[in-house]
């Protein structure tokens, strides 16, 4: 095929598809590809054997729009991958990139088979200039991913300092490096003859393989055409093998991440499906691999290793054994070798008749795969899910781990089986008598619900603020701010009981639920319609959980009613708090429940109050460390995590770091007595700080928390 | 017709424990009000002198059975001796000791003998003749006034609590065998491990003194471990002195450490934080020691001392000292 | 092995304990039920032996209905079957009755060795033990805090004030069992779920022949004396506010 004379006029710019590769490379390159695509195929579904072989059942195919939106967002605009800058823009290179070239490729398929009528003129050159752009994008990109995993080493590319580098990492990039590097030569190993022997002017416009021709000066066309035969074939040949090469290495995630993006949880965020048959169930939790749905394990394939789970896990940073990656990639060598023996079981059975007999696994899941520490490491941050680019789901599996262990082993720090105990007879954490539980309101005459039960508002306490002296004053500033703004509320005073989160994320779902249940049943007694929670904790349980169990109310967070009764002038914040204030997200608040703003949009209406971020803010937002049950328990390996939080509002030069959730109120006060700052910052409740600003009557300074 | 007020005398190593004048001086009393005579049983090896000291603080008659068998204490040994020597005498009240020997002994007794026990009884009365043992339940939440139906009537005491009175009566021996020999003892004590170390284990203890961060350093600890040592009293610590690595983990008292309820708990440099209440809350009494007159230690406290506890604690030491010698 | 473990239901430690008006007993309302914590000792050590040297667990306990929950606590823990003595003429006995229930029901079950919490803590008698030991006519070993069984014989540690005796004693034996023996397991759920299909036979003091006339009543129960709130000694001088407390710990408070 050549385009005679008539190209060389002004328009008619282009060039020859398969230029020096005459008959037969054609028919020989679609077999090639065939047979590339037949091993890649294979490879595909050699995994989705692999894929279907074990688990539970889980539906992920509901609500095909919102999935397709999921997919588009994250697997076509890499949305996510931008959590992490540097990470971000190497891979929308390589990504974007090859995404033009393959669309290019398909240009010139379709010129070469079809023949388009615009393949010409300023089109081609305005499509040459592309290709040089997007091409030098994937390979600016390869160079970037290089340097950052062989050069920078940023530790969420390995695992306690050691870089977890396979060979596979190395070989896929320098694979895409190469398609590139020999697709520039072999362009410039034709421009060299066609800009040099036919005089095709607008080779300027592949301005790469135009400045790389310059090279060959002096060499023989002959030459030239030789070598641009070699290039051409090598070129082929290493996109054969990346397309061969993709199911058996970690090229798959082109095709497992979008899956995953495709099959994310639709559900609220933190959304953990509740055991529903403690009667009939023989087994709670996951202590095997088998236990998990598919889709959990389905994850642990779909993790890419980008570490950046890791990079803000907070008992990770804590130098704590967890690492949401490193969790998710044992689950998944622990998967291959299993499934592989479970697949020969099954295939052995097939051939023999009767059930396949599959050998028990030789390492526990809990215990072997999975260390203890690791599992009770986590505080249920979210941070790992919330910036996860392919959504893995980390901390329900982590949940269900937990589950195994309180429920069916019974094996479990003592700290928290007194903690378990407690909630059960005292339906607190502490164990301190349910008597008490209304006594911080008795000075400030707040009715209860069955004193009272017309009125708008429940204020549901929670234990902390029920019982906890430095919880208890936020109790009462809340519930003056209320009063003040003339609210119309109920307590349920000492009927009110433990909302269960602790339980719940420690894996005890059977406590969890009957705390949950009484206080439902109760709420629906007195025809409870709105709540208002100071405790994240309590917030989140009740607004996402209780549904489950009957519990169906409109549940509002403090920070979300001050918000609303400063912008609705109901309160007045009159007196100056002059104060360098940071704010801490809690979890439960923000990446929970995305509720960033209206704490932030409090302190700002605050005279005086002058804020500033921590470095790691919102979705980023590094956590007080008591999640997850972990306020219960024993923190004796690394460091505290909320002594390292506190050194970041520290950092920040703030003097009062605001929290909107007892247990960060806590973390911090504690984490501030540790540091001896207690001169320089305290740590207060946002309805602390308003109340005080509100200048009413006896409004007074919270004193520091008590550290022990 | 039961009559005559009875005693069981502890003594330890040869040596009469205090707490058997508390009883002796209580058993006058109530003597005293029925017209009765006290008599003490003792029970031991090498014994036979101590008599004529229960004389001192009112015991008429001292029924002692001296044999190598009763060098150490043992329930089988005890119990049967003093069931004899009850059961020949037909005593209307007996009282013993509410100490770790005495509950086991009397307890043991009060099934041989099948009657009824108060136990660690605060407050003895005679009411138309039948004795009214008060006696704390709950861990002292309330109160209960026992009344025995059948006899003897039996009280423990609880130690430190009844007043000691002299009282000189004659202290008259009266010899008596037991009958119990070495093939009797089914629980044999095999070894008595004297507390060399003198520490205890925390939530064995009766008596806590914890330290928290006013401790300043482990070396602060040394004038608690002076006054635990006094008090037979365990050594804890709050989170944050373990934290810092001045104490062991398994001194932390609280919510992620241990769980105590002793009688008396002592708590220096410790501000109360949730966490730390939530570990010692149900202890019988509290006291709290600390610079800072607005820690919530204060508000659980029974008796708070609001200064430097390196001035205050040696001081509490010395008043311990006087006392107890 | 046949063991068995006495429990008793008793208010949680952080009730708030109200006399009745007519001091006739503690206002019942509001009182969440616990096993009383040194049974628990009692029914995990009885759970170990069982685990080590084979046998079976037996939970007995005396109380009203709502002590048969108490029961399957225990046997959530571990235990194989339970008799719960329930009969309103023994509501709140006295420790000789409720030991003479229990000798009825234990003689039957020919026990090597019975666990008992070393007292209650409601009645904080501490009796119970001792009293069951005297009835079955073997020997007791109190307030223990470890114990081991070899060649028919237990060996066990019991402190007492400044010491520890080292006991070892014949079996079979009442063993009461103190704080720090070891630590009460947390029941699983299949556990939970398992006890709830476990035997327990219930019986009436007629069934078992004894006389529930107790021999100590409480006639009267009063609340404690209003204990002062907090008392901040006052004063400058530190040796004379330390003399102070230690007057009120020894004279008031009666603690040292």
């Amino acid at each position: 095929m050549t385009h005679g004379g008539d190209i060389l006029k002004v328009g008619n710019e282009g060039r020859e598809v398969f230029w020096n590769a005459p008959f037969p490379t054609e028919p020989i390159l679609f077999l090639f590809t065939a047979i590339v695509l037949a091993i890649a195929a294979y490879g595909v579904y050699l995994r989705w054997q692999m894929w279907t072989a074990i688990g539970k059942p889980e539906d992920r195919t509901d609500q095909p729009k919102e999935r397709i939106r999921s997919l588009i967002i994250n697997g076509l605009f890499q949305v996510r991958t931008f959590r992490e800058y540097y990470a971000g823009i190497f891979h929308s290179l390589i990504f974007f990139g090859f995404f033009v070239l393959i669309f290019g490729a398909a240009v010139d398929a379709t010129q070469f088979h079809i023949g388009l009528p615009f393949f010409h003129g300023k089109f081609y050159l305005w499509f040459s200039l592309l290709m040089e752009i997007f091409g030098l994008a994937v390979l600016a990109g390869v160079v970037m991913a290089l340097v950052r995993r062989y050069v920078l080493k940023p530790d969420l590319l390995g695992y306690q300092g050691k870089p977890d580098n396979t060979f596979d990492d190395a070989v896929v990039l320098i694979l895409i490096g190469a398609i590139i590097v020999t697709g520039f030569i072999i362009e410039s190993l034709r421009i060299y003859v066609n800009y040099n022997l036919d005089g095709y002017t607008w080779e300027v416009w592949s301005f790469v393989g135009f400045a790389l021709s310059h090279i060959y000066t002096g060499i023989s066309y002959d030459s030239v055409r030789m070598a641009h035969k070699v290039m051409w074939w090598t070129h082929s040949f290493l996109t054969f093998a990346f397309i061969a090469y993709l199911p058996w290495s970690r090229l798959m995630h082109i095709i497992t991440s979008p899956v995953n993006q495709y099959m994310k949880s639709l559900k609220p965020k933190g959304y953990l499906e509740p055991i529903r048959d403690f009667e009939t169930a023989e087994t709670f939790g996951v202590g095997k691999l088998e236990a998990f749905t598919w889709k959990q394990i389905f994850d642990s394939d779909a993790c890419t290793r980008c570490g950046r789970c890791q990079d803000g896990c907070p008992a990770y940073l804590s130098k704590k054994p967890l690492s949401p990656k490193k969790l998710v990639q044992d689950i998944k060598t622990h998967w291959e070798d299993r499934v592989k023996i479970v697949l020969a079981a099954r295939k052995l059975a097939k051939e023999k008749g009767g059930e396949p007999e599959i050998p028990p696994p030789d390492k526990a899941l809990l215990g072997d795969v999975i260390d203890m520490h690791e599992l009770w490491a986590c505080t249920n941050c979210m941070y790992c899910m919330e910036n996860c680019p392919v959504y893995v789901e980390h901390v329900p599996k982590i949940i269900s781990m937990r589950q195994c262990k309180v429920l069916m082993d019974a094996e479990f720090s003592p700290e928290l089986q007194l903690t378990y105990r407690n909630m059960e007879n005292n339906s607190n954490p502490w164990g301190i008598g349910g008597h008490l539980r209304a006594d911080w309101a008795k000075e400030i005459g707040v009715k209860t619900l069955a004193e009272d039960p017309n009125v708008e508002y429940l204020f549901y306490v929670g234990c902390s603020g029920s019982f906890d002296d430095r919880g208890k004053k936020v109790s009462v500033a809340f519930a003056k701010i209320l009063k003040a703004a003339g609210v119309s509320f109920g307590i349920l005073g000492t009927e009110e009981g433990c909302c269960g989160d602790s339980a719940m994320r420690g894996g005890n779902e059977y406590l969890y639920q009957s705390l949950a249940q009484a206080n439902i049943e109760l709420m629906n007694g007195y025809g409870v319609k709105k709540i208002i929670c100071t405790c994240p904790h309590g917030y989140n349980a009740l607004k996402k959980d209780y549904p489950h169990f009957g519990g169906n109310f409109e549940v509002y967070h403090h920070s979300e009613i001050l918000a609303d009764l400063i912008a609705g002038g109901r309160i007045r914040l009159k007196k100056a708090v002059s104060s360098l204030c940071t704010y801490h997200d809690s979890c439960f608040l923000g990446r929970y429940n995305d509720i960033y703003e209206q704490p932030r949009k409090v302190l700002s209406a605050v005279p005086g109050v002058r804020m500033v971020e921590m470095k790691r803010n919102l979705e980023k937002s590094f956590c007080c460390g008591a999640g997850g049950g972990r306020m219960w328990m024993e923190e004796d390996i690394g460091e505290r995590i909320n002594d390292m939080r506190t050194d970041q509002a520290i950092e920040a030069g703030a003097e009062t770091i605001a929290v909107a959730c007892p247990f960060c109120l806590t973390m911090m006060a504690d984490g501030i007595k540790d540091r001896a700052m207690e001169e320089k910052m305290k740590s207060l409740d946002i309805a602390e700080i308003v109340w005080d600003a509100m200048d009413l009557e006896e409004a007074q300074a919270a004193p520091a928390a008590p550290s022990e | 017709m039961a009559k005559g007020v009875w005693m069981v005398a502890e003594q330890r190593d040869g040596a009469l424990r205090k707490v058997s004048f508390e009883i002796a001086s209580a058993a006058r009393k109530l003597a005293d009000e029925l017209g009765d005579e006290v008599c003490a049983v003792v029970i031991g090896s090498g014994v036979e002198g101590l008599a004529p000291e229960l004389g001192k603080y009112g015991v008429d008659k001292v029924y002692v059975a001296d044999a190598p068998v009763f060098a150490n204490y043992t329930t089988d040994a005890y119990a049967a001796a003093v069931a004899k020597v009850v059961k020949e005498n037909d005593p209307a009240i007996l009282l013993c000791a509410a100490s770790v020997l005495g509950k086991d002994l009397s307890s043991r007794l009060a099934g041989t003998l099948a009657t009824g026990l108060a136990a660690d009884c605060t407050e003895l009365k005679i009411a138309d003749g039948k004795l009214i043992a008060v006696r704390p339940m709950y861990a002292g939440k309330c109160f209960g006034q026992v009344v025995t139906s059948s006899f003897p009537q039996m009280a423990s005491l609880r130690p430190n609590v009844f007043p000691v009175k002299e009282n000189a009566k004659a202290g008259a021996v009266v010899k008596f065998d037991a009958g119990v020999s070495d093939a009797d003892v089914k629980a044999k004590t095999v070894e008595v491990q004297k507390d060399a170390s003198g520490k205890m284990e925390l939530t064995e203890a009766d008596v806590i003194v914890s330290g928290g961060r006013g401790m300043k350093g482990p070396e602060g600890y040394a004038i608690l471990e002076e006054l635990a040592g006094l008090l037979r009293a365990a050594v804890g610590a709050s989170r944050a002195s373990v934290d810092a690595g001045w104490r062991p983990q398994s001194d932390q008292v609280g919510q992620t450490g241990k769980v105590v309820s002793p009688n008396l708990y002592i708590a220096c440099g410790i501000s109360g934080a949730i966490q730390h209440l939530a570990g010692m809350s149900s202890s019988k009494y509290i006291v709290a020691i600390n610079k800072d007159a607005e820690a919530p230690i204060f508000a659980k406290a029974d008796y708070g001392i609001v200064d430097d506890l390196f001035k205050v604690v040696p001081e509490v030491t010395k008043e311990v000292k006087k006392i107890l010698s | 092995m046949n063991i068995v473990a006495c429990v008793k239901q008793v208010p949680d430690t952080e009730a708030l304990i109200k006399v009745k008006p007519d001091g006739s007993g503690i206002d019942e309302g509001g009182i969440k039920w616990v096993m009383n914590p040194y049974d628990e000792y009692g029914v995990e050590e009885a759970l170990r032996l069982k685990e080590a040297k084979g046998g079976e667990v037996t939970i007995v306990s005396v109380g009203p209905a709502r002590a048969m929950e108490t029961i399957r606590t225990a046997l959530a823990m571990g235990a194989e079957k339970g008799v719960h003595v329930s009969d309103p003429l023994l509501d709140n006995t006295d420790a000789y009755t409720t030991a003479a229930a229990l000798a009825a029901v234990i003689k039957g079950l020919n026990p090597d060795i019975i666990f008992c919490g070393q007292r209650a803590i409601d009645d904080d008698s501490g009796q119970v033990g001792s009293i069951l030991a005297a009835i079955l006519g073997i020997p007791q070993v109190t307030i223990v805090t470890k114990l081991e069984m070899a060649d028919g014989k237990i060996k066990a540690i019991k402190p007492i004030e400044g010491a520890q005796l080292v006991i070892e004693s014949t079996l079979p034996c009442v063993i009461t069992t103190q704080k720090g023996l070891n630590e009460p397991r947390y029941a699983s759920l299949p556990g939970i779920m398992k006890a709830k299909k476990k035997p327990v036979d219930v019986k009436n003091a007629a069934a078992l022949g004894i006389a529930t006339e107790p021999k100590a009543k409480v006639a009267k129960m009063t609340p404690p004396p209003d204990r002062a709130p907090g008392k901040i000694i006052a004063g400058d001088d530190p040796a004379a506010k330390a003399a102070e407390l230690v007057r009120l710990l020894r004279e008031e408070a009666k603690v040292i």
